[in-house]
Formats: structure tokens, sequence, C-alpha cells
């Protein structure tokens, strides 16, 4: 009896699932505990009015949404400069990521330096110490208005407190952290065989034909799937207008999230802040199903002649993003 | 798709799994017995109370914000009366956001630290949810001595009747200015009872005369430009009740013209450009502080800072009122306080080191005044003689302002710092041209009374 136990404890112990689930446990752990039950006590603290100090918590039904999109104008502002910021801000990262990208893609012996050095900004564009930098470059006497003296435009502008251009610098500072974007252009570049490019020459097109006709369509499904990374991170910026311009001049730079940050955190509106969280959730998620919904029009799969074919494509591309 | 929850997700869990746990990593215990007692304990009622207590040891958590300096004082005064009264304190220390951000996670968790460091704009908030111990039973039964103090100085502590701070160091508002800018364009500098048309007169005529600038005093603290005046036609900023402003429409429309002052200084140049100013992340970068500009207001606390970093000699003057004033406006307002929790079991030995803290002559020789003037009238003198010349200066101006203050209004509801902040933002749109003085005073008093409500 007892012998047969054992046997089934360690067929179980022994087992390839129970291996598997051990070795994500540290994993699983933090999902739950960190992900999973945030995430649905979220969703039921978005239905109070739970106020950290207050110990009188009660369900208010939708009051919170409905406050929001009635009678709360900072948060409309706030949707207003997310929505500018995303809008300028990903095509332009994605357009500057795919041009690094291209440049890069030549055999050269310093090409591993190259990357390294485009990279960067990525590791670090999103740090403190950058953003404090960020202020220092666009400061009334900053480098950016002595460069432009230097070929004669006398500036005095005060980038970050001007309400035309604080937005712009912020985006700039986005814009600059291409490389986790133009990594991944790189190696779809790299996939793309030498074969059509050489039948396309002989048959006499030129560079901006075969950007066109071939590197496009070839890159459509990683452009999908930095699109789809880009449109999530782009709605979710923070650390830089917290820290550069702390949502100033006159809220030109209130981002969605530093404003849902100032109402769970500073007014201690938990309830408030739930609520803004998940309209972000939805609005991302519209986005997201949009690029995905229209992707059948502009991603063109190599081998399209199968019709599951793309679906495994586009999770392998996934996966190695992600990692 | 869980990514958009970021931030709240650690809200979330700081609710349910971090306020079991304390908080901060900048945790440190120390034993009281580490520290050599025998420092003279001097006259302080609460070292003579202090043998109920004896026999088990406490232990008690102290939490506040603030510099190395601070941090390295509070703990040395602690370790002092620890040693002397078989306490063990720990100590949580934290920047001001973060010791936030911390405290109300703790609140969840029934876990706050027993003697928290608090300020006025978050005070109501905690004692209105119940969070705070009323401390006057303990001043009453002499655990914590307040005798030495006159109530100006200890009445910010005070609220709906009921005693929950103990001033660690008081502040006013002033006006700074530099009377080398008032010399050079032959001004007389500010009389005690000089008026708001006293002030834009003044500063307009420096502008004109030597083309030195003003900082634009009604961007990013309204609220202390406007208060005293709101003070000085004998009304509050807020009622009585919390729910609603404590001043009149014609008030309310004296209020509209300061702001429109302000502005039209704005445009006139006599005034700091707003875009300019916004910048200013730290007071060194300040133009009064780089003696580049004649005013400037801020609180008596900062003054000896103001004066150091570029070894201007700075002055302070009294707020200016309305010109149709009947009464005092200013008032005196602790630089923050010390308060007991809830969570506290032993809330008398805690008052008791709140009593020595304030109190006692050698510890205050070790704080040294850091934390603003002190309160007790013995300490205050004794400091007096040590300080610097420029904190002589600060001394003497609360000595002189006494009589141009009147006792802080009691009732400043717990929402009042997110009213607050409507109107730092309205006035900054006025400054930028966005919006109208009198608009930007209907929406903030609009969108206040929905906000007191809550």
């Amino acid at each position: 009896m007892g012998r047969k136990k054992s046997d089934a404890f360690s067929r179980f112990i022994y087992s390839n699932n129970t291996t598997g689930y051990f070795f994500i446990l540290p994993w699983l752990i933090g999902f739950l505990a960190f992900t999973l039950v945030p995430f649905i006590m979220s969703f039921v603290l978005s239905f109070t009015n739970y106020n950290i100090l207050s110990p009188n918590t009660k369900f208010v039904g939708l009051d919170n949404y409905i406050k929001l999109f009635t009678n709360d104008q900072l948060f409309l502002k706030s949707l207003e400069v997310t929505f500018k910021f995303a809008f300028i801000s990903v095509p332009l990262r994605l357009i500057f990521a795919l041009f690094v990208a291209m440049i890069l893609n030549r055999k050269s012996k310093a090409i591993g330096i190259y990357r390294v050095v485009y990279y960067l900004p990525s590791i670090i564009g999103g740090s403190v110490a950058v953003s404090v930098m960020w202020r220092n470059l666009f400061a009334k006497d900053g480098v950016v208005n002595g460069l432009l003296q230097l070929i004669g435009i006398n500036s005095q502008l005060n980038w970050l407190s001007n309400t035309k251009t604080a937005l712009f610098t912020l985006i700039l500072l986005y814009v600059w952290q291409f490389g986790s974007s133009m990594l991944i252009f790189l190696s779809g570049l790299k996939q793309i065989s030498p074969t059509y490019y050489e039948a396309a020459e002989m048959d006499g097109a030129g560079k901006v034909r075969q950007f066109f006709s071939i590197t496009l369509p070839l890159l459509s499904p990683i452009i999908l799937f930095n699109l789809v990374m880009q449109i999530i991170n782009g709605f979710m910026v923070f650390t830089q207008a917290q820290i550069i311009t702390d949502g100033g001049p006159v809220n030109e730079t209130l981002v969605y999230v530093l404003y849902l940050y100032r109402q769970s955190f500073k007014y201690y509106e938990m309830g408030y802040g739930s609520a803004m969280a998940w309209i972000l959730l939805v609005i991302v998620g519209c986005f997201t199903a949009l690029v995905f919904k229209s992707s059948n029009q502009w991603v063109f799969y190599e081998n399209n002649a199968r019709q599951d074919e793309p679906n495994k494509k586009k999770k392998g591309k996934k996966g190695a993003g992600q990692a | 798709m869980t990514r958009p929850l970021a931030v709240l997700t650690a809200a979330c869990m700081a609710a349910t799994l971090l306020a079991g746990c304390g908080s901060s990593s900048q945790q440190e215990t120390t034993a009281a017995s580490t520290t050599a007692g025998g420092q003279s304990s001097g006259e302080s009622a609460a070292t003579t109370a202090a043998d109920s207590g004896s026999g088990e040891n406490v232990e008690l958590r102290v939490a506040w914000w603030g510099n190395q300096q601070r941090t390295d004082d509070t703990i040395a005064v602690f370790d002092q009366f620890g040693a002397e009264n078989n306490v063990t304190f720990s100590y949580e220390y934290n920047s001001y956001d973060s010791y936030w951000e911390t405290l109300a996670t703790q609140s969840v968790g029934n876990n706050m630290p027993d003697i928290i460091q608090q300020v006025t704009d978050q005070f109501a908030g905690y004692i209105n949810n119940g969070l705070l111990v009323d401390l006057t039973p303990y001043v009453e039964n002499g655990s914590l001595d307040l005798s030495d103090c006159d109530e100006a100085y200890i009445s910010g502590g005070r609220y709906n009747g009921g005693l929950y701070g103990v001033s660690l160091g008081t502040n006013v508002m002033t006006i700074i200015y530099n009377p080398a800018l008032f010399e050079a364009a032959g001004v007389e500098t500010p009389s005690p009872d000089w008026t708001w048309s006293d002030f834009v007169a003044t500063a307009r005529e420096i502008y004109e005369k030597t083309g030195v600038q003003t900082e634009n005093v009604a961007l990013g603290m309204p609220r202390y430009l406007l208060e005293p005046m709101i003070r000085s036609k004998g009304q509050s900023l807020y009622s009585e009740d919390g729910l609603g402003f404590g001043f009149d429409d014609e008030t309310k429309a004296e209020i509209v013209s300061v702001i429109q002052d302000c502005y039209d200084l704005v445009q006139e140049g006599v005034f700091v450009d707003p875009e300019e100013q916004l910048l200013w992340q730290d007071n060194s970068e300040r133009a009064l502080c780089k003696g580049e500009a004649a005013m400037g207001m801020n609180w008596s606390s900062v003054f000896s800072n103001f004066c150091n970093y570029y070894d201007l000699d700075l002055e302070m003057a009294n707020q200016p009122l309305f010109d149709d004033a009947t009464t005092q406006g200013m008032y005196l307002r602790p630089a923050q306080f010390f308060s007991v929790t809830k969570d506290c079991e032993n809330p008398e030995m805690a008052a008791k080191a709140i009593s020595y803290f304030v109190n006692d002559s050698s510890a205050n020789q070790i704080l040294g005044g850091e934390r603003g003037i002190p309160a007790v009238t013995s300490i205050r003198e004794e400091l007096r003689e040590s300080a610097s010349e420029t904190d002589k200066k600060v001394y003497d101006f609360l000595d002189s302002v006494i009589e141009y203050c009147r006792d802080a209004d009691p009732a400043e509801p717990s929402t009042s710092r997110q009213s607050v902040e409507v109107l730092n933002n309205n006035v900054t749109e006025v400054m930028y041209g966005q919006m109208t003085a009198q608009e930007c005073i209907d929406s903030w008093m609009d969108q206040s009374l929905e906000i007191l409500a809550k």
C-alpha cells in the first residue's frame, strides 16, 4: 500500500507537467499575486467610492464612470493629450525605427557597435536620469537653444513651459527610444531573402520600388506587431510627463496615466482611479482590435497558401518579440 | 492586456499585501540601551511623569520625511528619550511623496507608525477618518506639556475642539524682498500695514525705475496670497462646516481683481514671465534668490536658505491685505506636527515622547530649530541666542508679526488640497491668458463645492 502510494507520488513528482509547473512557479506566484488579483480587485473597486484613508467604502454603481465623462474636464483634457501623444509619437517612432534598421541592415564590421549605440536610448531613455537631462537640454539657456543660436536663430523659447512646445519635447524623447522596435525590424529585414532583391534588380526596379514592393509587404507582419506594442506603450506613457513637466504647463502634458496616478495616490481616490484604469484598458483594447481587424487588408504573409499559417507565424513573432 | 493597469496594480497590492508587512526599506531599529543615558533631562514634565511606564519595555514607531540632517537629529533625540524611559524606538523615514503613499497604505492595514509627522493640508483628511488620536487628555494629565507655548503657535494643531498635532516648528507666509533693489530704485521698503494696492504700486514703481521684476505672487501658492486677504475682512476661506466658502460676494469680487492685477502685471512685464517661473524646480533657481527680483512670496522657514544661495541680504515683510481690511489676516502655521495615530497601543508614552521632543533643552540643542521656529517659548529664546544672523531675522520677524496675526481658521476640510489644486491650475491658466480672472474664481468655486461635499 505504502509502496504504491510512493510510486504514485514519485510518478507525480517526476512527471513532465509537475516539473514544468515547478519551474514556472516563481512567475506564476508573481502573476497571481501581483497581476491577476489586483486586476480583479481594481475592477471591483472601480464601482466603489474607495478612498484609501476612509473606512467607509460603498458601492456606487457606475457613478465613477459617469462622472469621468460628464463632469471631469481634466479627464477629457488628459484623454486629448494622450491621444495627441500616441497618434504623433507612435508613427514617428516606427518610421524612425524602420529607417535606422534599414541603415543598420548592411554588412559592415562596425555594425555591432552601431546597433548597441542605437539601442542604448531605449534602455536608459525611460529612466529618471534621462528625464532630468531632457529638462536641462530644453531649458531657456539649455543646449537646444544654444544650438539654435549657433545656426543663427535667436531662440529664447522655454520649450518645457510653453504650451505649444511642451508636448512636442516629450514626443521627441519618446521617439528617441526607438531601439526595441528597431531590433525587431532588423531581424525582420534579415529574414527577407536576398533573391527577391536580386530578381527585382534584374527586372530593373530601383531602390525605392524595391522598398515599397518587396521590403514593406514582407515586413508587414512585423510592422503589425510593432504597431500594436507601440500603441499600448504610447497610451501608457508616464515617467517623462511626470518628471520633465509634471503635467504642465496648464495641463498641456497631463497624460492619462499621470492623471490616474494623481487621483489614486495624491487624492487617495482609488475607486475613481480604478475606473480610469479600466477605461484606458478598453481604449487600448479597441485600438488593438482595430489594428488586428484591419490587418488582413494590409498584412501580407509569405506563405498565404495555407489558411492556418499566418496565425502560427503571428504567434511566433509575438513570442519572440516579448522575449 | 494587463499592462495599462501597472499603476493600479501597485495600488491594490499595496493595499492588500504591503500594508501587512510594514513599510519601507528604510526601517531602522535602535535599541534604546545602545545610547548612553545620563543626559540632563532638564525641566520637562514629560520625564518627571515618565515613571508610570517603567518596568516593561515599550516599543514605538516614529515616521517622518526630511533630509539626512533631520533624520540623524530626530533619531538622536528619540534614542535619548528611549534610554531614559525604557522605550525602544524604530524609525521610518522617507521623501515627502513616498512618505504619504506609504502612510496611506499603512492606514489601510491598521499598521501606521505610532508617532507620525503631519502637515496642515493632509491633517483634516486623517482626522476626519478617525486615524489620529485626540491629545487633549494627555495635556490634561500632564504627559504632554504645552504650558510654555503661546496659543498662536499651537492653534494649528487644533481641530473640531480636539488637539491632534503638536507643532514642531512655526511658519508664516511672508513677502520676502531685496532691500538693495528697493534702494537702487529709490522706493520705500514695505510698511507692516501695507495693502495689496501698495504692493502693486511698489512692484510697478521698481520695474519702471530700474527694470527689476517681481516674482508672480499668485502663481504657485495663490491660496496663501488670498487667504490673509479674505481673513482681513473677518471672513474665512472655508465656511465653518467645511462644505463651502466662508466669504461673501463682495470679497469674491476683490479676489477676482487681485488675480486680474497679477495678470496685468505679467502683461506689463512687472511680474516674471510665467513660462519662466513655472520652470523653477529648486528654490535656488528663483529670481529672488539670484538677486534678480525685488519681491517674492514664501514661507519664513525658507528665508535663511533664500539668503544663503547667493549670499543676499534679504528682508521679510507682512503680506499685503485688502485696502478695506478690518482685522488681522495673517496667521502662524505649523510647518509640521507630530501626531499620534489610532494604531498606537501606548498613546500616553507617545505623548510623553513628543513632549520631550518639543520641551527638552538638550533635545532641542540637537534639533537646532531645523523644523522651524519652536513653539515653546523658553526653547525659542535658547535657540535664538545661538542662531545665525539670517535665522535671527526670522525669530525677530515672528515676534513682530504676531500682532498682525490671528488664530488660524479651524475648519480645514479633508478635501481642501484638491480644491486648492483647482485654484492653482486656474490661476496658471489665467497667467497664460487662457482664462479670465472672473472665470478662474467662478470655476474654482463651482468645482470646489462638489469636491468639498465629498
